[in-house]
């Protein structure tokens, strides 16, 4: 009641004075918009009266209409994509119409006019960012896109996306650095207007390491566009929690004409190329008999130091690589298939956009022959879902709807429904998991029994594929997403816009292991069955409007006030029954009985006012400021001010500037802005928790003292200043974008670790710390040939950032993890690589193999370098050929001056004694010392497995046939368009990493090191995928 | 040219600064408040159930740092019962846990995180009675002993801190207002006068025909003599157990459940194979595999059948008993052993045991000089090994649940000692039938400490060598030179702390 009342009051705020002042007579304005040189009509250009919020896109046909524009002298604005933007002068006869028509140039290279911004769309000039458009619907239909990962991935500068190891498992997107120590460090995402959940690690039941993401349910076939808003400078407006920056989705929607069909086909297939390591095995006996070292199977075998020592000698040496016997290998060929059916079009009135897709993905696990023999022979048949244990499926269904209500009024409708299901095997850091047996096993295949049987292990180091893939986790996914957008301008001068929206998801999650069936570990065979059912809200009410006009002949005015309000609702029961029956597959069936819940609110409001001034429509300055509350602040804290300002100056249209020819455009820009960070949702608040008590073999209720919470809590505020210049050449050719940015986030929240001695938790959050990101991006584009039969364009885009943790409010450093090889360390990147390291080793005695007195380690932990990449560089050419009838491109992706953890290594060297450096007599001096270093020398570290992450990698190569006019135009089964991409994924590394692929990382989603970390640790890394696909216009 | 208005203008100003205006007086307050069902206010423990469930949850983590619970969120299970014994010679590291091994090899960094744990633990248990007490007394005034049990708990946890690390643990508290006092570090000397005060308030909260007086009074009794020993003052200690007239059958057990959590000795041990018992680790280690006592039975893991080489085969008894090695895998087939003490994941475990009583007394005798009455109350114990061995509830020869041998392991009879005929036999003696008899339940550590601590201090004045594992450690590298656990870094969040005060035992 109280916010209707409030949202009441807003509206007769704006409103009532708004009418009354309603005055003098209107016009309109019509005409058409035109290709230059080829007169063709430009559909869906943005024609818009400058000053004003009269704005309307192009039919079909290329005409247009503005309706209810004040008479007078006009400017008239068109921007279109891929054409230069073009400004022409009117005057709007009051009620009479004025004619304007268009024709705008080509640009070689596809230059963005507008941005999406927190008060809605601006004209690029206006805003003091560089807000990069991704464009989705080109992407989508011309390369191998098979998830948003795919569409983000090396597209913008100072965008750093790590993709998930397992299909439909989630990203860490990463802008401009990782600014929190302890929170989140994901970018929130708009969606259409209103904020989606896009959660990674959203599910209940771990795996092993990687998880689900709410944000790779959008199917990318149905992204417009997507927009990154980078940091604080930008974010400003969009509240508390923008400071790791904004993703901006805005769907497809339908253009005025005719319905327009489109459909296509997408079939995929993965090919795994990865390199995996070979375990080797020493056999060999000690002078005096059998050595009483044994491997995991407790066969005799010795290491290379004992080799050196004379405490082996060697038999033989045996080596298996599980991943090249085509009998034992637990991957293989996988598909993914793709296909979309949509229609759109409309009128004026009404526009629309419907289409359903479908996307089936399985990933490359799958139960191996020799374990098909097995289980064939005892059950008679393996079911599909455990056979191939990794797959998502997905169909999608959306309707995006635009009414134009009257001349003054629109109404935006965007729905989309999702349902997919997933099944995920288990893996990575997960003793029951594929890898931890596959990797890890030894160097032949006579290795004991699988449990239960007389049949060989074959090399899996404890269990095999066949147990391992009878644990069955799926989730099932019902999402709806819906939002009304509402824009009346009741003036010329005024216009109000609204966003409402919901994210509802359905989750359910399941692991079962049924009973006599998975892995022989603890009470798995007893059986059971895990049911997790999750809803996730995501409310968002956001008002705002905006006043334009002119307060003198050169200087315009606009203003925009807002509020927002956005609320996150969670609910979770989880249901457990153990010890199932035979047969048994319900909770229910279980012998016993666990529940839990789970419930978190958290609720963040805001309210903002911008000001605008614009000087001869070329020199833009805005201040703006927001007031922002939230439910995880502490009672102590207050309301938080963010304010911002930037700068825009379009430098060429200036009458000083010099006639350079080869200058299209010189824009700089500047701009400051703050934004904050929450904290979770019951850090602030201390309180007690109930406690799984059993009180003499009774189960008895008992609460314990959980949390002291901090009472002074209040957001981490990460303020930005960035400035740079946009310049286009030659006839917009090329295009050059240069930005430099600092970042310092103070308050940052440190989860500071409490003292044991204290008795309570083991941290509490506190805003003590201060950290900086600063950096330097830029963009190139270039249409470097154009001509009818062959041209050549290309983009790079090259990006740094530099970290540093200023302060830690006082405490000591904070080791990440036992070995203190991660740690926040004041002077130094955030979550630092400090392992201790070999400082020299030398085969003294020239045996060949190092021991422990032939190896020189670090007395201590020494700073080795960050753990996130310093340096990123994509390249993406594009040739077209016969008049783009053909157009082939790429992309080349570099990342550097980064460190990763060898951690597979570490354990194969340190625990599974099957690593070449601790029993390949081949094996190079370099890796034998770090194994001496692990296993031998009184330091007994894993500091050396450290590597160079840097790698280059060709992600994407495409290939795209456009039929010719002849067989198309609805000749040919009434097809209008046609097109087919061939194209392939991670098709090439180039690394000095020695690991399986150095950007392999689980994906668990989250905070804290497990997240910011890579951490490549039984990991599969991303096969190969080829794709063909069919574009159809009807 | 365009038109300017400047009322008009002066008006649109004036609208949006309205529209702000409105905006920015939202009641935030109503607009943000949010109640989450998942905690529990302070304010809703006013009552006599909250005094209850705060005296329940105090007793939930004394479970959870002695013989072990699996913390919300965390993976390392033990408690001090395992860790401590691993630094120790109860138990060896099978795990690939750098943090157990670094306890087993007696090579411990202070930032070991399970060691964090263990201290944070003991201290949570001690926060716990803290808590409890004011609210028992307000809301349940008649129950005095319950009080009694809480004063019982926070001595203990009070107790083990000393007994477990080394010299300089602060004993910190909270306020009204859960603001952290952070507190100085102390020798173990002062946390044993703590201790002891309240053990001592403990039992004056014990009044005769309250519901769960005798039980205060008696692990007061044994727990105040305990520390007594640790403080060298024997014949105090075996005067205080005699006076508590502690009836032999008595156990104070911590139960499991599966609903709520398993045994996570047989956990870490029987199921997961993270840890093993030692056998015969260090001068003092107990020969557990081949004794065939019936206190400490053990079997070995994955074997099939019994055989001369593998006489108490795991498989023999308990088909599901399949882990042939540890987890770390380098045991070897036929070596790993598994404990039957608790043999199944809801074993309840006795953490104060009449048995100690008798212990106590007999070490009393031998600092007094009467090695007769040491002998006799030893083989009192040993004539009467079903009373006194754990476990009580669980696998007796007449409950047979699945992990059960249906032949006791090691037989049921314990013959009677003789007199070793010298002071420092019969040390030897008393520290062995105390390893057997109160082994993993957290007295070996300390027993381990007191051995090599200067008779001056109340010790037994014995080399380290003599009595901690030393030379080279199996899995590669030698036994490091700690005694006790160390204060672990976390600590160094408090201002008044800078580090152990020393490591002496």
């Amino acid at each position: 009641m109280i916010q209707l009342r409030q949202i009441m009051s807003f509206a007769l705020a704006v409103f009532v004075p708004a009418l009354a002042i309603a005055q003098g007579t209107t016009g309109s304005i019509t005409g058409v918009a035109r290709e230059e040189g080829t007169g063709r009509p430009l559909p869906n250009a943005r024609v818009t009266v400058v000053g004003t919020s009269i704005s309307v896109p192009t039919r079909d046909d290329g005409t247009y209409i503005l309706r209810e524009v004040p008479a007078g002298a006009r400017e008239v604005r068109v921007i279109a994509l891929g054409h230069a933007a073009q400004r022409l002068s009117v005057t709007v006869p009051a009620g009479g119409s004025a004619t304007l028509d268009f024709a705008l140039p080509q640009a070689a290279v596809q230059l963005e006019q507008v941005v999406t911004t927190a008060t809605g769309q601006q004209g690029k000039n206006e805003v003091g960012n560089d807000i990069p458009r991704i464009s989705a619907s080109t992407l989508n239909a011309t390369k191998p896109i098979a998830n948003i990962t795919d569409l983000l991935n090396a597209r913008a500068p100072g965008v750093n996306v790590l993709g998930g190891t397992l299909i439909g498992t989630g990203q860490r997107i990463r802008i401009r650095g990782v600014n929190s120590l302890s929170l989140d460090n994901d970018p929130i995402v708009i969606i259409d207007g209103i904020r989606m959940t896009s959660s990674t690690g959203a599910s209940a039941i771990g795996i092993g390491g990687s998880r689900p993401s709410r944000l790779s349910d959008i199917d990318p076939n149905q992204i417009e566009s997507i927009e990154v808003v980078k940091g604080p400078s930008a974010s400003t407006l969009y509240g508390t929690d923008a400071a790791n920056g904004v993703i901006v989705i805005t769907t497809k929607r339908g253009t005025v004409g005719h319905p327009k069909w489109d459909a296509y086909i997408q079939r995929g297939r993965y090919n795994d190329h990865n390199n995996y390591p070979t375990a080797y095995t020493m056999f060999g006996h000690s002078p005096t008999g059998l050595l009483t070292r044994t491997d995991a199977t407790g066969a005799a075998a010795c290491t290379l130091p004992d080799v050196s020592r004379g405490t082996c000698i060697v038999d033989s040496v045996k080596s298996l690589n599980i991943f090249a016997e085509p009998d034992l290998t637990p991957l293989a060929p996988s598909y993914e298939e793709q296909y979309g059916v949509g229609v759109s079009g409309g009128t004026e009135t009404l526009r629309y956009f419907l289409q359903g897709t479908y996307s089936g993905d399985q990933g490359m696990y799958k139960v191996p022959k020799f374990e098909i023999d097995r289980l064939l022979a005892k059950n008679g048949f393996i079911p599909g879902e455990q056979l191939r244990p990794n797959a998502l499926t997905r169909a999608t269904l959306r309707g995006n709807t635009n009414i134009q209500l009257s001349p003054l009024a629109d109404i935006a409708v965007s729905t989309v429904f999702i349902s997919s299901a997933q099944r995920l095997p288990q893996t990575e850091n997960n003793t029951t998991g594929l890898t931890s047996s596959a990797y890890r096993g030894p160097g032949y295949r006579e290795n004991g029994f699988i449990s239960g049987t007389t049949i060989y292990r074959n090399g899996y180091r404890a269990f095999t594929p066949g147990d391992i893939f009878q644990e069955s986790v799926t989730q099932d996914i019902n999402r709806f997403i819906g939002s009304i957008n509402p824009n009346w301008r009741p003036l010329g001068w005024l216009s109000t816009r609204g966003n409402f929206g919901i994210d509802f998801t359905n989750r359910v999650d399941a692991d079962i292991c049924r009973q006599g069936q998975c892995s022989d570990f603890g009470s798995s065979r007893q059986g059971f069955k895990i049911d997790s059912r999750a809803n996730t809200f995501q409310y968002t009410v956001d008002l705002s409007a905006t006043g334009q006009f002119h307060l003198s002949d050169a200087l315009s005015s606009k203003t925009t006030v807002g509020g927002q309000y956005f609320r996150s609702n969670f609910h979770r029961n989880v249901a457990e029954g153990d010890v199932l029956p035979p047969g048994g597959t319900t909770v229910t069936s279980g012998a016993v009985p666990f529940a839990s819940e789970a419930t978190t609110y958290i609720v963040n409001a805001g309210t903002f006012l911008e000001q605008t001034f614009s000087l001869r429509d070329r020199l833009f300055l805005t201040g703006a400021f927001r007031a922002d509350n939230n439910s995880t602040f502490g009672t102590k804290a207050t309301s938080v001010i963010y304010p911002k300002a930037s700068l825009s100056w379009v430098l060429s249209e200036e009458p000083f500037f010099p006639k350079l020819g080869f200058v299209s455009q010189l824009r700089l820009r500047t701009a400051y802005g703050q934004s904050g960070t929450s904290p979770g949702s019951n850090d602030a608040i201390p309180f007690f928790a109930a406690a799984n008590a059993n009180i003499a073999d009774k189960a008895t209720a008992a609460v314990t003292f959980s949390a002291v919470g901090n009472p002074d809590l209040k957001p981490e505020r990460a303020t930005e200043v960035e400035g740079g210049l946009d310049i286009d050449l030659f006839d917009n050719r090329a295009s050059i974008t240069l930005t430099g940015y600092k970042k310092r986030t103070r308050d940052a929240l440190v989860s500071r670790v409490l003292p044991p001695s204290a008795g309570v938790s083991a941290s509490r959050f506190e805003n003590i710390g201060a950290v900086q990101n600063s950096g330097f991006e830029s963009s190139i584009r270039a249409q470097l040939i154009q001509t009818r039969l062959f041209g050549f364009d290309a983009q790079l885009n090259y990006a740094t950032n530099n970290n540093k943790l200023l302060k830690l409010g006082g405490v000591p450093p904070i080791l990440l993890t036992s070995a203190g090889d991660i740690r926040q360390m004041e002077g130094y990147p955030l979550f630092g690589a400090w392992p201790r390291r070999i400082l020299n080793f030398n085969d003294f005695n020239g045996d060949g193999i190092l021991t422990a007195n032939e190896v020189i380690v670090s007395d201590s932990n020494i700073f080795l370098g960050r753990t996130s990449p310093h340096v990123e560089l994509s390249f993406s050419p594009g040739v077209d050929l016969f008049n783009n009838m053909v157009r082939v491109t790429a992309l080349l992706d570099h990342k550097g001056g980064y460190f990763v953890k060898n951690s597979n290594e570490r354990i194969r060297c340190g625990t599974n004694v099957n690593c070449s450096g601790v029993a390949n007599p081949q094996s190079p001096l370099w890796e034998q010392a770090r194994v001496v270093a692990l296993r031998e020398h009184p330091a007994r570290t894993d500091g050396p497995f450290w590597e160079k992450g840097d790698f280059t990698k060709l992600r994407e190569v495409a290939l795209t046939l456009n039929a010719p006019k002849s067989w198309t135009g609805g000749r040919f089964m009434r097809v209008d368009r046609l097109n087919v991409t061939l194209a392939a994924r991670n098709l090439g590394t180039w690394t000095k990493f020695t690991g399986i692929d150095p950007e392999l990382s689980t994906s668990p989603g989250g905070t804290g090191v497990d997240v910011e970390v890579q951490d490549p640790f039984q990991a599969v890394p991303p096969p190969r995928l080829y794709t063909i696909r069919f574009n159809f216009g009807f | 040219m365009a038109i300017v208005n400047h009322g008009a203008r002066l008006t649109r100003v004036f609208s949006l600064a309205i529209t702000a205006a409105v905006l920015a007086s939202c009641n935030r307050d109503r607009v943000l408040t949010v109640t989450d069902p998942d905690v529990i206010n302070p304010s809703n423990l006013a009552s006599a159930e909250a005094a209850e469930a705060l005296r329940v949850g105090a007793i939930s983590r004394l479970t959870d740092v002695t013989a072990g619970l699996i913390p919300q969120g965390g993976s390392l299970g033990e408690g001090v019962f395992q860790f401590g014994g691993a630094l120790a010679d109860e138990w060896r590291s099978t795990d690939t846990f750098v943090q157990r091994d670094q306890t087993d090899q007696r090579a411990i960094d202070a930032t070991n995180s399970a060691m964090t744990l263990i201290a944070r633990s003991l201290n949570r248990t001690r926060v716990a009675a803290i808590q409890a007490i004011p609210v028992l007394k307000q809301y349940k005034p008649l129950s005095i002993s319950d009080v009694g049990q809480m004063f019982w708990i926070r001595g203990w946890a009070e107790m083990s801190i000393a007994e477990t690390f080394c010299n300089g643990s602060p004993i910190s508290f909270l306020d009204a207002s859960n603001a952290i006092q952070y507190g100085d570090p102390e020798p173990n000397t002062k946390i044993y006068e703590r201790a002891l005060a309240s053990f001592d308030t403990a039992t004056q909260n014990a009044p005769a025909g309250d519901a769960r007086a005798d039980t205060v009074k008696w692990l007061s009794a044994i727990s105040k003599a305990r520390v007594m020993l640790d403080l060298g003052q024997f014949a105090q200690a075996g005067t205080t157990v005699t006076a508590a007239n502690i009836p032999d059958s008595f156990k104070f057990f911590t139960s499991y459940s599966q609903p709520t959590t398993d045994n996570q000795i047989w956990a870490l041990n029987n199921s997961a194979g993270r840890w093993m018992p030692a056998d015969n680790e260090g001068p003092l280690g107990l020969n557990i595999r081949t004794a065939n006592d019936p206190r400490v039975p053990v079997c070995v893991g994955g074997q099939g059948t019994a055989t001369t080489a593998y006489p108490n085969s795991c498989k023999a008894f308990d088909p599901n008993q399949t882990r042939a090695t540890g987890f770390d895998n380098l045991t070897g087939s036929g070596n790993f052993l598994v404990q039957l003490v608790w043999p199944t994941r809801e074993s309840d475990v006795a953490i104060v045991m009449a048995t100690e009583a008798h212990l106590i007394r007999a070490e009393a005798a031998l600092r007094s000089g009467d090695p007769v009455e040491f002998l006799a109350r030893l083989n009192f114990l040993r004539a009467n090994s079903d009373l006194f061995k754990q476990p009580a509830t669980l696998c007796r020869a007449t409950v047979q649940v699945q992990g059960c041998p249906t032949v006791p392991v090691g037989g049921t009879l314990l013959p009677p000692l003789t007199d070793p005929g010298t002071q420092a036999g019969r040390e030897d003696l008393l520290f062995r039938e105390r390893g057997f008899w109160l082994w993993s339940t957290g007295h070996r550590l300390p027993d381990l400490r007191r051995l090599v601590r200067p008779v001056a201090d109340g010790g037994f004045g014995r080399a380290e060598s003599a009595v901690y594992p030393t030379g080279p450690y199996y899995k590669g590298g030698v036994y490091g030179s700690n005694k006790s656990l160390v204060i672990p870094t976390a600590e160094e969040n408090n201002p008044q702390f800078h580090g152990c005060l020393d490591l002496n035992p």
